[in-house]
């Protein structure tokens, strides 16, 4: 498979993927360019062992994860320059939720859902992603999570419950 | 979406599967094709940085060893003249 291929095949799925971890179009473009200049740079590498698209599966994932994580120590870094606060809780990131794929009238009711989901750990927003919001089979998350079935049931358990309290948390703080 | 119960909960989570997906940006090929093209430059230059250096280390090595070299034989000459002259004292004394 030449690059150009890989690229037209996967570019709309990285693309949706790191908008759901990021929910911002410029952040989301950023990530995308990253993730096929790695998939550009380990091609030859890539050895077939896992479906193609699990390998950029993956790669997005990690992508979108480092790229959060580098913007909140920056964010935090920058902070404590300024204010010289340490244990300030401020630094969550993405701030402002601004995802295109939700329809107008739901718009509320999804911010508030994809606050809550940025604060969980990112194992189990990975898992909520993969399977609420992409609609993948337990199997294939499992393969791109690099987990069993059973360990990602029962993340998937504690994702939920999670998720639930960091919901009613966020409408609390409403 | 109310927050109320389990049931509730399965609701939240059955709505997400309806985001709908979004086409990239059409000039995206364009930048990634550009980052590609920058990095390879970046690593093609980091190379040849690493090559100028070597060859500057190389050739000073080279330097430092002929006027090693050099002086050792300006020494010997030094010392045949002397040796030469002393021999030459000596014999006429």
């Amino acid at each position: 498979m030449t690059f150009e291929s890989i690229f037209s095949a996967y570019q709309k799925m990285v693309f949706n993927l790191a908008l759901h971890y990021v929910q911002q179009v410029e952040d989301a473009e950023e990530i995308t360019q990253d993730v096929f200049v790695k998939v550009h740079q380990n091609l030859n590498s890539f050895q077939g062992n896992s479906d193609m698209s699990t390998w950029i599966y993956r790669i997005a994932i990690n992508q979108s994860l480092d790229f959060i994580k580098a913007k909140q120590s920056q964010k935090r870094s920058l902070l404590n320059r300024l204010f010289s606060l340490d244990e300030i809780e401020t630094h969550q990131y993405p701030v402002n939720v601004n995802h295109p794929g939700v329809v107008m009238e739901q718009k509320e009711a999804y911010d508030l859902f994809f606050k809550a989901l940025n604060l969980l750990p990112a194992n189990q927003k990975t898992a909520l992603i993969l399977l609420k919001i992409e609609q993948k089979s337990q199997k294939e998350t499992a393969e791109i999570m690099g987990l069993n079935i059973k360990a990602l049931e029962s993340l998937f358990h504690r994702a939920k419950i999670n998720l639930e309290l960091k919901l009613k948390l966020q409408k609390g703080l409403k | 979406m109310s927050l109320s119960s389990n049931q509730n909960m399965e609701f939240i989570l059955e709505q997400l599967g309806e985001i709908k997906q979004i086409e990239p940006n059409a000039q995206l090929a364009l930048k990634i094709h550009q980052k590609i093209q920058e990095k390879e430059n970046r690593l093609k230059r980091r190379y040849q940085i690493a090559v100028c250096i070597f060859l500057l280390f190389i050739s000073s090595e080279f330097f430092m060893a002929y006027k090693n070299f050099q002086s050792k034989q300006n020494n010997h000459s030094e010392l045949t003249a002397i040796i030469y002259k002393t021999h030459n004292v000596l014999y006429h004394e």
